[in-house]
């Protein structure tokens, strides 16, 4: 069963000429962890409010587990949906503890138990005669996430669940969140626009520009085998070369020498296309005999990242040059200035179509 | 490594769902009409026509005026526009004009000398200097008759009037007494708001102290002046108790006495003239303050420099002492001193008390009536932004601006006409303080929901409230501070309020506020200055609100 289903779904806001969400359709399977990722004014976070109920469709169905919610002659008001929502701002009330922030939904004669079941999924225990002004952000957001958990909802819906924490508790909050999700058992549709939280939690990822959908795949399929240029680029780093494939389709002609791409792909031998090879996919060679061809190029400049150093480096074409962007060990021993060998990593070149 | 079926896909919906149009039957049109209507978010039936229904009883008495003044009649407007109408229209213009120049001259100065410069006491004045808009306008008349009218202490210690306090010159005097305190506390607060770094960026510049005054702070302060300038306009033209008790003759009065001789036609004549000068100073404001709007650039605010005064701030402290001297200590003075007698010769009889009880009970019952009635406009106007809320929102507000001689014409109409069982009863007096003072509770209700992210709101839907129970499970706990203040203000005006007052209620339905007027025009000091007492008691309560607010 589908937990939730979204059939050529459009909505246009009163008064803007383009739609937020233009004819998009999506299915998502019970117990999946699933982010929407896109740049802002992709119609991320409107896609998140029509499954709400806080924005109507201007056309199309949307279904959550078989029961359609909204659709022509059909609506179910947000309070009828059973979806859990957890907002960017946490939206907790402020009027109330945490314990009856998080019971605040859950109205069964078992009402307390509940509220202590949740609160020790999301480890705060003990925090429950507290104000949400007393609790730090990511204790905000924990409460934020028990009291939508608390009545078993059938999908749990977040925005931007991470945009309001700093570096540190971030990369531990997205552990957690996917823990907790999936302790409860939750199916979960995620908004965000940084890739490094989608890549990170993600069973899958939706990738969304323009209110239409670029691609869906797992986070290893997004980021290795990008559908088009723009999931390309806002999904990591990527160097883009244009070319052609060969003709045995297992290799790709550029300006920069011919590479071996990937066999799984749907290009026709001869089709234009554009390489797409990730920093860390370069790397650097001492010189070899010309037979291997390496691409060289001159080092125009380096950022150290603690991690690695990235150097944007410009290599000589027939007619002109190209800036290619190469992730180098962070020991790696070069200077600006320098002209270096690099080779393309076995395997690691994608290609994507040429439109 | 993750599990398949723990998937997202791609669905291709069939031809018949992608080419599906919503079926246009009647239902449907009309559902999709009633939402581009709301902007796409329609509130529920309950509350959209709750929130017309209040709006529409709120706008209907004064539009009723309008229409009545339409139908008096071809000769009777000519009539009155060859001859009451110019010398009006002179009277009202001269009075509102200099009033307001003498107000922003005197709030200016006092707020520069409290606020910017060294002037000894400035954090008692600041607040003193308040306290005279807290006191009703009326009062500080009777205070001012009791003191230099032909009656008055100073009369009776000369032998005669130094100065006719009945002339243009007296309403002139009392009315910038009370109403200069909107230009002080409006620019007050501009001053506080102002930014150090903009007249060290002037000073950096090469500027003098005297021209970073002229050319910085002064242009900063414009949009300001213009506020506590219009302010005081509006609060000149609907101005009646000052205007009646010293016998000259305004729109408000005039309109007053029409009534009081049963000429209710030429009386909605005279409104609407009123209305339209009400709506011009409107206009001006909504032009003025279009053009002009000053953000500060930063939310780091340094306070700005005092400036010593050096021996200039003896003549500083003088000027001070002597506005506190005349809008609050004498009339203080005079009403206790008449109180007292009042007292000896046993003022604070039974009849005081049902007064004051009187008061109470129609002041309160609008109170708590305004506090009902504006949640559901602010609610709507917060969470529903469109065409029709902002509508809803103004038709409750029109009576804000407008004076309450026009408000109780409208209703003595209406009530006349349609509902004539209720006439005649205090229910007309409680219904006039909500037309003109439930856009008070709004204010104050706005503000706190204004506080409230809707994502509050949407978050107890999806938690299964339905909206009604958001409201007042979440959103009414969470304002209720900010609605309770509102009652509270509402509570005070209609205290304070006298001309509607006087006008609607049931015969033998005495206020503190009408027992001030009827006494003070019959020269009966000792028994109308308690109940002055206790009104300007009763007003000084919202004090604390009000300075923190500015």
């Amino acid at each position: 069963m589908q937990a939730i289903e979204l059939w050529a779904v459009t909505k246009t806001y009163p008064g803007t000429a383009q739609p937020a969400v233009a004819s998009l359709s999506l299915a998502v399977s019970q117990g999946a962890l699933v982010t929407l990722l896109g740049p802002s004014g992709s119609g991320k976070t409107t896609v998140l409010r029509l499954i709400a109920g806080f924005e109507r469709a201007d056309a199309g169905e949307i279904l959550l587990t078989d029961r359609r919610v909204s659709g022509p002659g059909a609506w179910v008001a947000p309070e009828r949906r059973g979806v859990g929502m957890v907002f960017q701002d946490y939206a907790l009330f402020p009027h109330l503890t945490v314990a009856r922030n998080v019971g605040f939904g859950y109205r069964g004669p078992d009402q307390a138990e509940r509220i202590r079941e949740v609160l020790e999924l999301v480890a705060l225990t003990g925090y429950e005669t507290r104000y949400p002004h007393e609790l730090s952000g990511g204790q905000q957001q924990r409460v934020a996430l028990a009291r939508a958990l608390a009545r078993r909802p059938v999908v749990v819906l977040l925005d931007e669940p991470f945009s309001n924490l700093d570096a540190a508790l971030r990369t531990h909050m997205r552990l957690e969140l996917r823990r907790i999700l999936k302790a409860a058992g939750a199916t979960a549709l995620l908004v965000s626009h940084d890739q490094a939280d989608a890549l990170a939690i993600s069973d899958r990822i939706v990738v969304l520009k323009g209110g239409t959908i670029q691609q869906v795949g797992s986070p290893q399929e997004i980021y290795q085998r990008p559908a088009n240029r723009f999931v390309a680029t806002f999904v990591g780093q990527s160097n883009l070369l244009a070319g052609v494939v060969d003709n045995e389709g297992a290799a790709v002609i550029t300006d920069l020498g011919v590479f071996a791409c990937r066999h799984d792909h749907a290009y026709r031998p001869g089709e234009r296309v554009y390489a797409c090879i990730r920093p860390d996919s370069l790397e650097m060679v001492p010189e070899l005999p010309a037979s291997d061809d390496p691409v060289q190029g001159t080092i125009l400049s380096l950022t150290y990242t603690g991690q690695a150093l990235d150097a944007v480096v410009e290599v000589r074409t027939v007619d002109g040059s190209q800036q290619l962007l190469v992730r180098l060990p962070s020991a790696a021993d070069v200077r600006e200035g320098q002209v270096v060998a690099l080779r393309v990593a076995p395997e690691a070149v994608a290609l994507v179509g040429g439109g | 490594m993750r599990t398949l079926d723990l998937d997202a896909r791609p669905l291709q919906p069939s031809a018949a769902v992608r080419g599906q149009q919503r079926r246009s039957t009647l239902a449907a049109q009309v559902g999709g009409l009633w939402m581009r209507l709301w902007a796409g978010k329609p509130p529920g039936l309950f509350l959209a026509l709750l929130g017309a229904a209040i709006g529409l009883s709120m706008a209907w008495p004064i539009l009723y005026v309008v229409w009545r003044a339409l139908w008096a009649g071809r000769a009777r407007w000519l009539r009155l526009l060859d001859g009451r109408i110019p010398g009006l229209l002179w009277q009202t213009a001269s009075i509102t004009v200099t009033t307001t120049l003498l107000s922003v001259g005197i709030g200016v100065s006092l707020a520069w000398l409290v606020h910017r410069c060294d002037t000894p006491g400035r954090r008692v004045w600041r607040w003193l200097l308040a306290v005279p808009l807290m006191v009703p306008s009326y009062v500080g008349a009777v205070a001012y008759v009791m003191f230099l009218g032909p009656r008055g202490w100073l009369s009776t210690l000369l032998g005669r009037a130094p100065f006719n306090l009945y002339s243009f010159w007296g309403v002139l005097l009392v009315l910038t007494l009370f109403k200069f305190p909107y230009v002080f506390l409006i620019v007050g607060a501009a001053l506080k708001r102002m930014n150090r770094s903009y007249e060290e960026a002037a000073r950096s510049l090469g500027l003098g102290p005297w021209a970073i005054f002229w050319r910085v702070t002064v242009p900063f302060l414009q949009p300001a002046i213009g506020a506590g300038a219009i302010l005081t306009a509006l609060c000149t033209l609907s101005e009646f108790g000052v205007v009646a008790l010293l016998r000259y003759n305004t729109f408000t009065s005039a309109i007053y006495y029409q009534m009081e001789s049963y000429d209710r036609t030429a009386a909605t004549v005279l409104s609407s003239v009123l209305m339209a000068l009400t709506l011009a100073v409107l206009g001006i404001e909504r032009l003025t303050r279009g053009r002009r709007r000053f953000h500060q650039t930063t939310n780091v605010t340094r306070r700005p420099d005092i400036l010593r005064l050096g021996r200039w701030k003896h003549v500083a402290l003088l000027w001070v002492l002597v506005v506190l001297a005349l809008a609050v200590l004498l009339p203080l003075a005079v009403l206790t001193y008449w109180s007292v007698i009042g007292v000896a010769h046993g003022a604070l009889d039974g009849r005081f008390w049902t007064f004051a009880l009187n008061s109470i009970q129609v002041a309160g019952l609008a109170a708590v009536a305004a506090v009902v009635l504006a949640l559901p406009v602010v609610y709507l106007r917060a969470r529903h932004p469109s065409l029709p809320s902002v509508l809803i929102d103004k038709l409750s507000g029109s009576g804000y601006a407008l004076p309450g001689v026009v408000v109780a014409l409208g209703l003595i109409f209406l009530f006349n006409t349609y509902i004539p069982w209720l006439y005649n009863t205090a229910f007309l007096v409680v219904v006039a303080y909500l037309v003109r003072f439930l856009p008070q509770a709004m204010q104050y209700g706005g503000a706190s929901l204004s506080q409230v992210s809707p994502r509050i709101d949407e978050t107890a839907r999806s938690l299964g409230y339905a909206p009604w129970r958001v409201l007042f499970s979440v959103i009414v706990p969470l304002i209720l501070p900010g609605l309770l203040a509102g009652g509270a203000l509402v509570f005070v005006s209609a205290i304070k309020e006298l001309p509607a007052t006087l006008i609607l209620r049931p015969p033998g339905f005495d206020t503190l506020a009408v027992r001030v007027w009827v006494e003070s025009s019959e020269a009966v000091y000792h028994m109308a200055a308690p109940a002055a007492v206790l009104i300007v008691l009763v007003s000084l309560l919202p004090l604390k609100w009000m300075l923190s607010r500015y």
